[in-house]
């Protein structure tokens, strides 16, 4: 048998005809859908260690990038843009502690929490953002200093929390670890300077000077300056009350 | 010995080249390209290991399904123009036309592996992309053999196909569902006898979750441990599995 290669003519016309008829009722009826917008859903509870287990397939760092662009993209949802105060802050915080912990060595989760979560006009919502970043810190201070850094300048700026800001450059100040730089454990004589606190200033600086804590010599010439700079300033303000 | 394991293994491949299959590897690496100039757009911060990470994951994936659809549609157009029966029939034992077989599709593996490392190369460093082709080559290679046995010894394709794809997201899987049955509340005597079926049948299969970690295409450093394992690990079941094709296929009657 030989067999001829069939041509758009070899076809009915009832059956171009039906295509056609399926066709508008296909375009229309998805038109009537597309009207029909999808409902916003709700950030869901992060699942348990066992079942991202399960998620990752046991391929973990390509499991991880997935739900972490899902958790980013999340605020775009059926063709439009959510707010992030109709978030949960409180089920987002549990995403980012979980991603962190999934994935140590990514920074992806901390970004979203210092420059993206918490550039919301909502003061609670900030707050949480910041203490999550805050408890990062704590967990692994030579990873998570530079977005504690910024944790402090949101505090200072963005909150105008001046003894929350303090709370984070003290925590920044206080660790040990070689690898924070000067100028992020100077924030907190900077903000000391702004909440006028000179007599602490001079007993933190003089500490560090006096015991040769600090062997950098443009630290040192900071240090001299910021004393000297508060010192004239007392000098005015005595001035002043005379 | 040798000529008769070659040419099968041969002609395996040619049927691979000519039926396209290449084509589909292309066209998933195209794909794979897109979907990483798509993540640059919209990645924050660490764009590049993105990148490389989630190509990596579905190279891995799509290159799995490729090898197991197929295997098992190779072997089943053999079982229907009856080129098998042939070769059963002729003087080479049954084991040269097994060994042929996996030797065939396993330079597929290889195909495939080699060309998506030349991929890889444009978005990572040399001694990574090495290392996770070569992990990817020993993973296709077990999947190509397991898909044979099945599709060997059940003469079904759909059985076949959803079989292969069962055992790789077991083998995949196997230390989620383990670490799943040691929770709390699982000490009941059934729970106890499941969970001791399941260490059971995870000792008889590779612990494919230590193969192709799209993670070390990010590393700065990969652990020679970690390429010793794997390897150690493909040569004790290729062996393993080959052994179980050969003696199945011995007892098959033509």
């Amino acid at each position: 048998m030989i067999l001829k290669a069939k041509t758009f003519h070899n076809s009915s016309p009832l059956l171009w005809l039906l295509l056609i008829v399926l066709f508008i009722m296909i375009s229309s009826w998805r038109s009537t859908l597309y009207y029909q917008r999808p409902a916003i859903n709700e950030l869901p509870n992060v699942p348990s260690e066992s079942a991202l287990k399960l998620i990752a397939a046991s391929d973990q760092s390509f499991s991880y990038r997935l739900i972490i662009f899902w958790l980013q993209q999340f605020d775009v949802q059926a063709g439009q843009y959510v707010s992030f105060r109709s978030l949960d802050y409180q089920k987002l915080t549990k995403w980012l502690t979980a991603l962190s912990a999934y994935e140590p060595d990514s920074q992806y989760p901390m970004l979203l929490a210092a420059r993206i979560y918490s550039r919301v006009s909502d003061e609670l919502r900030v707050r949480q953002m910041l203490d999550f970043i805050y408890r990062q810190y704590k967990i692994n201070p030579e990873k998570n200093w530079r977005w504690l850094s910024e944790a402090t300048i949101t505090a200072q700026h963005g909150l105008k929390d001046k003894k929350l800001a303090l709370k984070y450059a003290t925590a920044l100040a206080e660790e040990k670890n070689d690898k924070i730089p000067f100028w992020a454990k100077d924030m907190r004589l900077l903000i000391l300077e702004q909440m006028g606190e000179t007599e602490q200033i001079k007993l933190l600086v003089g500490g560090l000077l006096a015991n040769k804590l600090v062997t950098d010599e443009n630290e040192i010439r900071f240090l001299n300056l910021l004393l000297q700079r508060i010192e004239a300033k007392s000098g005015q303000n005595v001035k002043k009350v005379d | 010995m040798f000529s008769s394991v070659i040419t099968i293994s041969r002609y395996s491949l040619i049927e691979a080249v000519r039926g396209k299959i290449v084509w589909v590897i292309a066209s998933l690496i195209i794909f794979a390209v897109l979907l990483a100039q798509f993540i640059s757009q919209t990645a924050l911060t660490e764009t590049s290991q993105s990148q490389v990470v989630l190509m990596a994951g579905f190279l891995r994936i799509t290159s799995v399904l490729v090898v197991i659809f197929f295997v098992i549609s190779s072997v089943a157009r053999d079982f229907q123009d009856k080129s098998i029966e042939l070769l059963f029939a002729i003087a080479i034992p049954r084991y040269q036309v097994f060994i042929g077989k996996f030797i065939g599709f396993s330079l597929l593996a290889l195909l495939i592996s080699v060309l998506y490392a030349t991929v890889l190369l444009f978005f990572t460093d040399a001694a990574s992309a090495l290392i996770w082709s070569l992990s990817l080559f020993c993973e296709l290679s077990i999947v190509a053999l397991l898909s044979l046995i099945f599709i060997l010894s059940l003469e079904n394709v759909a059985l076949s196909l959803m079989s292969s794809i069962g055992i790789y997201s077991l083998m995949r899987l196997m230390p989620a569902i383990q670490s799943m049955g040691e929770g709390p509340f699982q000490d009941s005597l059934f729970n106890q006898f499941i969970n001791q079926l399941i260490d059971i049948i995870g000792l008889f299969l590779p612990r494919l979750d230590h193969f192709t970690q799209s993670g070390w295409l990010s590393m700065a450093e990969i652990p020679v441990a970690v390429i010793i394992s794997y390897l150690i690990e493909y040569i004790l079941f290729v062996v393993f599995f080959s052994l179980v094709g050969v003696i199945d296929l011995k007892r098959k009657a033509i």
